[in-house]
């Protein structure tokens, strides 16, 4: 059951980034932070609501980027012509999160703070090589979303900062790309193991270039398999050479056993996850 | 044109619409002025003596009023539909973590949970029954008595000599998980006590007559002093049948005099509510070369739990469903119902039925598999024909339609044209379909008084009010009870106020469970209105100046054969009114009983089964384990349908349920532990997951039943499980005998035969 808190309002960002200073812990669409304070995991004192931020709601554009506001929600991805048109691979992450209602609800800031290793976002987004934007009283920075991701429910935000924006490069028309969630049900299901799989393929040659890889739920934060992403651009992706790229996937991930699934499993399903994304895109 | 004007046609709910806008309130949504929120504290351990219970700080605790423990407990602190085994609140040992041991009464919901905190209990661990082989062994005894409910055996023939004639002996285990019923409203609801003492329990119950009898006999209170409404519920499928809260709830009010509510949390909902209970099923089958099963012999074991509610009848339906709905003339069927301090086992959907099913059908698959002969010329070789004994050495209704239902799989483009079906246009993907076909005892068997009872009453205008006990738990029997009562009313449904499920104002009509309610309670309304009808007969001809038997009914009017010579039902209220005078019919009916019964397992066997055959085709990813059902076709024999709506809805509903057995649904325990609690762990099927059902109803007459109507609420959620895992084994070759058989289970499995990266 909920306990009692105080709720500020702010009507603009710095009213907000003075109440996180203040220690006030920040609510997004509420669907992780609501659930843990519910299951009193969680009692915070003093909670500001962001949902009002109009600066942080945004879908923009540049030259070279897509620039999401924090509070832009997986609905909106997917709803998008920005993101649909230079971002398919996050549209196609943002549709595999929970139901309608979650999706409508749930923010792309809360999924990436909130540092679930399953968060099905942040797959895509790593991949894509994906920059956060932290803001406070104090100024702005920016870091790789990569790096910002310290653990599991852990990352490099400072107590006093808010994730502002998301700042992913474009891709080009002609890359392929493929988010392969693997849940225990077709909808409504946390990842057992997910792969987000991006490059620009050429069909005669068979030849890859500019791939970005990143599994979820198979460690303990989303990385990108730079390893891998290197043979992909080394090999001919012929069926012989997708099959051995794949079978190396398990010596990138380090999984746990939970209810949901075993970590030899998970394992297992690091290659098999990759062999069906680059079969879907090669063949 | 049909005979009928509602029978059969597809009816929309007479409650759809005030359900989907919110106007209808569930039990455990009623709120009443001054009243209080109840909370359970449940036991630390799945196994303890209790040594002492200290309430002191909780009830100084802010908002509390009151602290229950057993020493509350008026009259016999225990409950049990079959043994009282159950206690309100423990007293001396707890026997599972669902166990309640005390009631706090406070002025809010929170204040009420947050004392439960408050509430010290010394409890001594004891070691922990968590197998149910393991239950038969032990020397830990759950109960004073030892740990076996009850043991059953029934033969028929000479199962030896059966297996000594027979071709080829197949033996096979079986496991089956503890499913959830997960309905949308959880057990609960309020309770109230007026100045005079009476006492009314709004409830989810399936029974609130029997309910009745249960907190009588805890509160040893007078039972004409309390009433239980169950109406309207979010769903029961057997999760209700037993007690839930409605004994704390009742004695929460004598305790404070004021309205008490208490709906348990979903947390709560899984730990403490019942659930389907696990099996473990060994069968040893014989049959002929050319596919003739000559005999079985089953070795049932159920893990019941802590306390019997419904187990040990629900053991004893397995007993005898474990032949399946085929002829076999020598079996050998026996079954152990457990004492565990795993979480408790009752009744759902199939009661039985639904474990013996998968088993007895993975079976046949099996049997087909190493005959060489197609699994649907198998089943239709050995499928039960009408005057052929059963399972059990009885000979069942004469409506035994599971040969037909099996002919309309046959006839199914899906089976005709397997090959075009069961391609896919990726390597890692592979189809197949299986079958299966299930029976289910309609109604509570030998023994037992089975009866149903309907009032009809004429109103003022010319509408009736429709009165009847066994309540709407969300299956849509209410809308079946007012299509009946119209059909021999000759009215449009919108005539019929229908009450369902009090015990002051309706009559006992039994319990909404066992696939029996439209079957009974339609047997009851046709026989009340048939009285009403002769009333309305003996009214008109009064009026009209003509005999009874020259008269026919014609929508809302009494008139007489070839003529335009007619009076309105209002008319005949109106002069009825005039004359101080009014229309009441009631009858009860009573179920017909097979030709034999079992002393020494009492309620077995059942004289009318539903029937039911159904198909499934599944798509696997062997890359991952992970199945998709893409398309099912079920065929149902409920005799003659009512609403064809209904009949679909169930066929659907039953689907996704059996669905979600074979392929997700269990609540996994270690040591009296669960693993899992929440519905982010317990995993149901999604409209995702759902396939394409179609439904082809074969309706084989059942002369005893409201216009040749028998059961079908259960008996559509158990021909799905096997059919889906007949399916995933045709597609992959590989053996499944346990489930639900999970997406890690299938890869691991299938990862022999397919390993696409090693290839
Ligand atoms: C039923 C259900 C199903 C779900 N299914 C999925 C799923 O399939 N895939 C998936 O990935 N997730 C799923 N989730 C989790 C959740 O919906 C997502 O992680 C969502 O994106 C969280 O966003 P939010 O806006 O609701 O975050 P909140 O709950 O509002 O916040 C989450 C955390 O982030 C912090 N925070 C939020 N915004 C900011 C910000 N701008 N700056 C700094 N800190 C911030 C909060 O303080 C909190 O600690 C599911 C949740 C539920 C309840």
């Amino acid at each position: 059951m909920l306990k009692a808190f105080e709720l500020i309002r702010p009507s603009n960002l710095a009213e907000a980034l003075a109440a996180v200073a203040s220690g006030a812990t920040p609510l997004a669409g509420g669907t992780d932070l609501l659930v843990r304070m519910k299951k009193g995991m969680l009692a915070p004192k003093k909670i500001v609501d962001l949902s009002g931020l109009k600066e942080l709601s945004e879908i923009k554009e540049d030259e070279e980027n897509i620039i999401l506001g924090s509070l832009v929600t997986h609905g909106d991805v997917v709803d998008s012509e920005l993101t649909n048109n230079y971002l398919p691979l996050l549209v196609q992450g943002c549709r595999t999160v929970g139901s309608p209602q979650i999706r409508n609800t749930g923010t792309l800031g809360g999924n990436i703070v909130n540092a679930s290793p399953a968060a099905d976002s942040v797959p895509p987004l790593v991949a894509l090589g994906a920059k956060v934007v932290l803001s406070s009283v104090n100024g702005e920075r920016e870091m790789k979303l990569q790096e910002f991701l310290a653990g599991p429910g852990k990352t490099l935000k400072r107590p006093d900062e808010l994730l502002t924006s998301i700042v992913v490069k474009k891709m080009k028309p002609e890359e392929r790309c493929l988010y392969r969630k693997l849940g225990q049900r077709k909808s409504l299901a946390i990842s057992i193991a997910s792969v987000a799989v991006k490059f620009g393929f050429d069909p005669e040659t068979k030849k890859c270039s500019n791939p970005g890889v990143a599994f979820g739920a198979v460690g303990p934060v989303v990385r990108r398999a730079v390893e891998l992403e290197r043979l992909l651009e080394q090999k001919k992706l012929d069926q012989q050479a997708i099959k051995e790229i794949a079978s190396k996937a398990r010596e990138f991930c380090d999984p746990i056993s939970d209810i949901r699934a075993s970590a030899e499993y998970r394992r297992e399903m690091c290659c098999s996850l990759l062999y069906e994304a680059l079969y879907e895109l090669t063949c | 044109m049909s005979e009928f004007r509602w029978v059969g046609k597809a009816f929309p709910r007479i409650d759809g619409r005030d359900k989907a806008t919110g106007v209808a309130k569930y039990v455990t949504d009623r709120v009443f002025p001054n009243m209080l929120w109840g909370a359970v504290l449940r036991s630390r351990y799945p196994h303890a003596l209790i040594k002492g219970i200290y309430t002191s700080r909780a009830e100084a605790s802010q908002g509390v009023v009151a602290v229950l423990t057993h020493k509350d407990v008026p009259g016999l602190n225990a409950f049990g539909i079959i043994n009282q085994d159950q206690p309100v609140l423990c007293k001396d040992k707890v026997r599972y973590l669902g166990d309640s041991v005390a009631l706090v009464l406070a002025e809010s919901k929170e204040c009420a949970y947050n004392a439960l905190d408050l509430i010290e209990v010394d409890y001594e661990p004891l070691p922990v029954v968590s197998d149910m082989e393991d239950a038969l062994q032990t020397d830990v005894k759950v109960h004073e008595k030892g740990n076996i409910i009850e043991h059953v055996r029934i033969t028929k023939g000479d199962v030896e000599k059966g297996f000594r004639e027979a071709d080829l002996i197949v033996e096979e285990t079986y496991y089956t998980p503890r499913q959830m019923h997960t309905f949308l409203e959880t057990e609960g609801g309020v309770a109230t006590i007026d100045e005079d003492g009476n006492i009314t329990v709004f409830a989810g119950s399936q029974y609130p007559n029997r309910d009745i009898i249960q907190i009588a006999r805890s509160l040893n209170y007078p039972m004409e002093k309390i009433r239980v409404i169950a109406h309207y519920i979010g769903g029961g499928f057997g999760g209700k049948d037993e007690i839930t809260a409605q004994i704390l709830l009742a004695l929460g009010t004598l305790k404070t005099g004021r309205p008490v509510k208490i709906v348990w949390n979903r947390e709560e909902s899984l730990i403490a509510g019942q659930k389907r209970l696990p099996m473990k099923i060994t069968l040893k089958t014989g049959v002929t070369k050319d596919g003739k099963l000559l005999a079985n012999k089953a070795r049932i074991i159920a893990d019941n739990g802590p306390y019997t509610c419904l187990g040990s009848a629900i053991m004893k339906l397995a007993v005898e469903h474990a032949s399946g709905p085929y002829y076999v003339p020598h079996t050998d069927l026996e079954g152990f119902s457990v004492y565990t301090n795993n979480c408790i086992g009752s009744a759902f959907r199939g009661f039985g039925a639904t474990q013996a099913t998968f088993a007895i059908e993975c079976q046949l698959d099996l049997i087909s598999k190493k005959l060489g002969i197609d699994p649907l010329e198998l089943r239709l070789k050995n499928a039960l024909r009408n005057h052929q004994s059963a399972n059990l050495g009885h000979i069942p209704s004469p409506s035994v339609g599971i040969a037909e239902t099996l002919e309309t799989l046959k006839n199914h483009d899906l089976w005709k044209n397997k090959g075009y079906y069961l391609k896919t246009d990726r390597p890692y993907l592979k189809r197949g379909i299986g079958l299966a076909c299930s029976h289910q005892g309609c109604g509570l068997g030998s023994f037992f008084p089975d009866y149903g009872a309907a009032t009809i009453i004429l109103l003022p205008g010319g509408k009736f009010t429709l009165k009847i006990g066994c309540p709407d738990i969300g299956q849509g029997n209410g809308t079946a009870f007012v299509m009946i009562a119209s059909e021999v009313l000759c009215c449009n449904p919108e005539d019929i106020e229908l009450e369902i499920g009090d015990t002051r104002s309706t009559p006992d009509s039994g319990s909404t469970s066992a696939s029996r309610t439209t079957y009974t309670g339609g047997r009851a309304i046709i026989e009340a209105g048939n009285k009403m009808k002769a009333n309305l007969f003996a009214e008109a001809s009064r009026m009209l100046g003509v005999p009874p038997d020259s008269l026919e009914l014609r929508p809302h009017c009494v008139a007489v054969k070839d003529s335009d010579l007619k009076v309105t039902y209002a008319e005949i209220a109106e002069r009825l009114s005039k004359e101080n005078r009014f229309l009441e019919c009631y009858s009860r009916f009573d179920w017909p009983t097979a030709d034999l019964e079992f002393k020494e397992a009492l309620g077995l066997p059942h004289f009318i089964y539903s029937y039911i055959s159904e198909m499934a085709l599944v798509e696997v990813n062997v890359l991952t384990g992970e199945v998709s059902v893409l398309k099912a076709v079920v065929s149902p024999d409920a005799g003659r349908i009512i609403n064809r709506q209904g009949l679909e809805g169930q066929a659907e509903g039953g689907t996704v349920m059996g669905m979600g057995y074979a392929l997700m649904e269990e609540i996994r325990q270690v040591d009296g532990q669960y693993m899992n609690k929440d519905l982010s762990t317990y995993i149901i099927p999604t409209a995702q997951d759902a396939p394409e059902i179609e439904t082809v109803p074969v309706e084989k007459y059942e002369v005893s039943g409201p216009f040749g109507a028998k059961g079908i609420g259960e008996a559509v959620c158990n021909p799905i499980t096997p059919a889906v895992i007949n399916a995933i084994k045709n597609a992959l070759g590989i053996s499944i005998t346990k489930i639900p058989a999970t997406p890690e289970d299938i890869y691991f499995m299938a990862k022999k035969e397919f390993d696409l990266l090693r290839s």
